[in-house]
């Protein structure tokens, strides 16, 4: 079973890059409990999350050899694997927008557009070392997601005018901050 | 007094055919018994006769019976032609006639009546010839009751190799009963391992049973058998395994002991050595045996004191340098739970002074080996293309365990100690400066022990230099090392990685984050080296470092840690020079000198944790001279 749990290990593995990037994944060896080195007592601690997920064969089955049990079982474990990942971490983005109150709720908008501008208005760019700035990335329900593009599709220049100033100014501010945090270090790019 | 005469007849002057392989198997026989390591028979007192007379086999044994003391032990083997002929068994020697045995060949009555006069205490009769189980014809001979029946009376053993209507079979390599009794001899077969000697009517049992299938059905008789096994030494006996079997007897009485299962765990580890070492095999199931004594901590002690004598025994003459320091350090790691208890503590000592002699005796070899030959190292079975990947793992490894005898220098040679220490580091250095470099996370206590015990000994320099190799190599890969050591096909992924400088290939080999980056920049911190890092510290941009701090010592042997916490970092996050990485992190827990060395080995042997006590010390020594 050492086998099976490392091949579903790696399934899982591969599941969780389609909700964070590599670079944010952490493997961890020891303990039961992690933080940032400098964290500060208001930042939200999602705490760990166990995810667990069980499987049964009927002993007829192994009488009968049925070999896809195996893959019928990995499959059934990986995916509800998955889901659990998936649900846990929607959920600690959740509390941790409800904890700072950063939310936008659709129903205080007049249109899932301007939901989706108020969305993003709340959301700080961020430019990577090279000076790349990252656009958000939004996940949403397919039928949400559905009629929120139809919305945008339909909205009006002017609000497509003041939704590209937004994202202007925000990748301006992304590229602002990614100067002053390498203007921290004592001389970046330098070789000395 | 103990003596073997042993006599191989190849060649007849009057007898045919001729034998191959009669001479080699009285070799094979004398070698047996008298070269081993602690020989059980006197050489100078033993003789082998090639290809004899009957004269001359005569004479052997009037010097070996009747010239000097009386003989405790006298072992007779004959590898030959035999034939019974007038209800005598006979030995042919060289110059046997077929028609003239009783002038010209060596009765087996005679023999017995030597021995009936020489009375030694112990005889053993070994033959191996065709017929040789008609030797029975002979008995009436020894069988007077006015020589045996009384107390103290000699004993006889007698091995005849095939049945009295059985050829003697044989091989290229010599007769098939003659292997089998060598095979005994020289401990390639076990028989026992209980005894420190053997005996030849045991020995002679499990042959019959092995050679039953080849239908050679060997005889033995014994006479008026007394006292321990008189035969051979026992090469499979052990003093240290006989004591720990008895540590391990099971009381009679229903109390705190170890299950039988736990037992047999720990025998399989032991006779799986030395082929076969495995740290943390050996703790968790002493472990389980230890707990199980319960408050008995005597008992305990004494388990742990056995078990650890016995495997010293088995690793005696292991290749590997370090192996008895391994098991001392995986000895004091299965204590960590019990080092409050007065026993226990007190053979945590004697093993801490084990681990110090061999780390001090190994430094002194490496020295001067590498005096010879800057690249030594690198010359040995297995090296190559994957001492790329092994060598530096194997140089930082070394300096953490040679460091030892820093932390436990208390010792009035302290001082020698931190000079040699410095000497083969140094020697250590120049042949292989470049492999001063981080490939992979194990690589982390080696360099906090080194880096660490020679700051605490006031050697600045060369923790210094130690550390600008192991920071510059980090800035090199952007602190992108294997997380293992332990999967040879992980270490080949990463190396060609790293070979390629594209690490994206081998993200799940890689560690992240990684404990080696906190360790180097913390000694740096500790170290004061603000102004030769902090400039350099933006090609670490990204990079994610992790420190885990426990304070339950008592499970820093476990092969998961559940208490503590891990505390992660980024470089270009929060930390923009090596002072953001914070103020010490000292525990309020006031560990004794002997777990603190405890707590050393255990990293040493299990690489995946960090002592960080003693790099925080460090850091709060610094802040505190710093006011």
């Amino acid at each position: 079973m050492a086998a099976f749990a490392k091949k579903l290990a790696e399934a899982n593995r591969i599941a969780s890059h389609d909700f964070i990037a590599k670079e944010n994944i952490h493997r961890l060896r020891h303990g039961r409990d992690w933080g940032f080195l400098h964290a500060s007592p208001e930042a939200f601690d999602g705490g760990m999350k166990v995810h667990s997920t069980e499987i049964s064969t009927s002993i007829e089955d192994i009488a009968r050899h049925r070999v896809e049990c195996l893959s019928l079982s990995l499959a059934s474990a990986a995916s509800e694997m998955e889901s659990q990942f998936a649900r846990n971490l929607y959920q600690t983005v959740n509390d941790a927008c409800e904890s700072t109150g950063n939310t936008v709720s659709a129903t205080d908008n007049s249109s899932l557009a301007e939901a989706f501008y108020a969305a993003i208005e709340k959301v700080e760019f961020t430019a990577d070392k090279s000076g790349q700035v990252h656009l958000p990335t939004m996940h949403a329900a397919p039928e949400t997601a559905r009629r929120m593009q139809a919305d945008l599709e339909a909205s009006s220049e002017e609000f497509r005018k003041k939704f590209e100033e937004m994202k202007e100014r925000k990748i301006k501010e992304a590229l602002e901050r990614e100067d002053e945090r390498k203007r921290r270090f004592v001389s970046y790019g330098t070789e000395e | 007094m103990k003596a073997l005469l042993a006599i191989g007849c190849n060649t007849y002057d009057h007898i045919n055919p001729s034998l191959d392989g009669a001479e080699p198997d009285a070799s094979r026989i004398f070698d047996g018994l008298l070269k081993s390591r602690s020989p059980f028979y006197d050489p100078d007192r033993s003789i082998i006769l090639r290809s004899p007379s009957v004269d001359e086999v005569r004479a052997a044994l009037r010097s070996i019976l009747f010239s000097g003391h009386k003989l405790d032990v006298l072992t007779f083997y004959f590898a030959g032609h035999g034939t019974v002929s007038n209800s005598s068994f006979y030995m042919c020697t060289r110059d046997t006639q077929s028609d003239a045995l009783s002038a010209t060949a060596f009765a087996l009555a005679d023999l017995f009546r030597y021995i009936n006069e020489a009375k030694p205490v112990q005889t053993n009769i070994i033959i191996d010839a065709c017929e040789s189980g008609g030797l029975i014809e002979d008995l009436n001979v020894l069988l007077k009751g006015s020589l045996y029946g009384e107390a103290g009376t000699p004993g006889v053993t007698l091995f005849a190799a095939s049945a009295s209507n059985e050829s003697a079979q044989e091989t290229p390599q010599g007769g098939l009963a003659t292997q089998a009794l060598v095979a005994y001899i020289t401990g390639s077969d076990f028989l026992r391992d209980d005894s420190p000697t053997l005996d030849l009517l045991e020995i002679g049992r499990r042959i019959n049973d092995q050679l039953r299938s080849a239908n050679q059905s060997p005889i033995m008789w014994g006479l008026n058998l007394y006292g321990p096994p008189q035969f051979c030494v026992n090469p499979k006996y052990s003093a240290t395994d006989s004591e720990l079997r008895q540590a391990l007897k099971l009381a009679s009485h229903a109390g705190d002991q170890p299950s039988s299962r736990d037992i047999s765990a720990l025998w399989r580890l032991h006779y799986a050595l030395p082929e076969s070492w495995n740290a943390r095999a050996f703790v968790d199931a002493l472990s389980t045996c230890l707990i199980a004594f319960g408050a008995d901590e005597n008992r305990r002690a004494l388990l742990a004191k056995r078990y650890y004598e016995a495997t010293c025994a088995r690793v005696l003459d292991c290749e590997e340098a370090m192996r008895k320091a391994e098991v001392g350090a995986a000895l004091l790691a299965a204590l960590l739970p019990w080092l409050h208890e007065r026993a226990s503590m007190h053979l945590a000592f004697s093993v801490q002074q084990d681990i110090v002699e061999q780390c001090l005796k190994t430094s002194a070899e490496i020295t001067t080996l590498l005096a010879k030959d800057t690249l030594a190292l690198l010359r040995h079975p297995g090296g190559g293309l994957p001492d790329l990947f092994y060598h530096p793992l194997r140089l930082s490894k070394l300096i953490g365990w040679l460091a030892l005898p820093l932390s436990a220098s208390h010792t009035p040679s302290s001082m020698q100690n931190i000079d040699g220490y410095l000497e083969t580091v140094r020697a250590l250095i120049s042949g292989n400066q470049e492999c001063f470099t981080v490939v992979c996370e194990d690589q982390a206590p080696g360099i906090a022990i080194s880096v660490s015990s020679l700051i605490c000994a006031g050697e600045t320099d060369l923790a210094e230099e130690l550390l600008g190799y192991y920071f510059y190599s980090l800035t090199e890969t952007g602190a992108r090392i294997a997380s293992s050591s332990s999967d040879g096909t992980s270490a080949l992924e990463y190396m060609l990685a790293r070979a390629m400088n594209d690490f994206d290939v081998a993200t799940n080999v890689i560690a992240h984050p990684c404990e080696t980056l906190a360790v180097v920049l913390r000694l740096g911190q500790a170290a004061g080296l603000d102004d030769a890092f902090d400039p350099y510290l933006w090609q670490l941009d990204g990079a994610a470092g992790i420190f885990f701090l426990t304070e339950n010592w008592k499970e820093f042997a476990n092969e998961q840690i559940t208490s503590g916490q891990n505390y992660a970092f980024a470089i270009g996050r929060e930390i923009f020079r090596i002072q953001d990485l914070g103020a010490a992190r000292t525990g309020k827990t006031k560990l004794s000198p002997i777990e603190r060395f405890s707590l050393l080995c255990t990293a040493l042997i299990f690489p995946d944790r960090v002592p960080w006590f003693q790099v925080e010390e460090l850091v709060a020594a610094r802040e505190q001279a710093a006011g």
